[in-house]
């Protein structure tokens, strides 16, 4: 008669948001208000992944908090929302596409999942757990924990 | 003492529940779904655990309600992960 919890990730915790941005070969910049990208919106993609569907194209480039990158121009701003959260937003054109094959493809996962380790670790951790982690058969992050 | 396994991927953390791991429900938007229906069968004469809401099989039937619920956590572990 069990019960399985999905939780569908907000990023809320900057602390681990910083833990995530080192695994995945970045730096999280706090108080950085924007964020490098082409500079210009050119009205050129639609789809339902376009930053444009979700957010208006006056405020791109401009943020709370950045992820830099060594070697790569572009960076991922941390937009907060009305929830307190914050979404990731990047320019995937250009230099943008470095970011996403560091984040495990267009929508980030790698530096979601990442993000979600480290906060559950650290929840995990608060409530006496050990907590040790390991890689699942595809790919999937495992945190196993016991007290 | 209790042990719990975590997966994460795509951006969703997803557990068996249990209120030591309710905090993180905190942590994004939670669907929450029953995985299995333990009830005694009354035509096999034992307790069974029906692992159809995530597509899987009806386990027993068994001696007891514990045996079942057993079953369906090792059934949760090799086949989901959980």
């Amino acid at each position: 008669m069990s019960h399985v919890a999905d939780v569908d990730i907000k990023i809320k915790d900057l602390e681990a948001a910083a833990l995530a941005a080192k695994a995945v070969g970045g730096e999280l910049k706090l108080g950085q208000k924007t964020h490098k990208w082409y500079g210009q919106f050119m009205n050129d993609w639609n789809s339902q992944d376009a930053a444009a569907q979700r957010r208006d194209p006056k405020t791109f480039g401009k943020c709370d908090h950045a992820i830099t990158f060594k070697g790569i121009d572009y960076e991922i701003g941390l937009c907060k929302e009305a929830d307190g959260s914050f979404t990731a937003v990047y320019d995937n054109w250009g230099s943008g596409k470095q970011i996403a094959d560091k984040c495990g493809g267009l929508k980030l996962p790698r530096l979601k999942d990442e993000y979600a380790a480290a906060v559950s670790t650290r929840m995990l951790a608060r409530r006496g757990f050990r907590v040790t982690r390991t890689t699942g058969a595809k790919g999937e992050i495992v945190l196993k924990a016991s007290n | 003492m209790s042990d719990h396994t975590i997966k994460i991927e795509n951006g969703h953390i997803t557990f068996v529940y249990s209120d030591e791991l309710a905090d993180l429900m905190d942590e994004g938007t939670t669907a929450v779904c029953r995985v299995s229906h333990v009830e005694f069968d009354n035509d096999r004469q034992g307790w069974t655990a029906d692992m159809s809401p995530v597509d899987g099989p009806v386990l027993g039937p068994f001696t007891t309600r514990a045996e079942g619920l057993v079953a369906e956590r090792e059934w949760l572990t090799a086949n989901k992960g959980l």
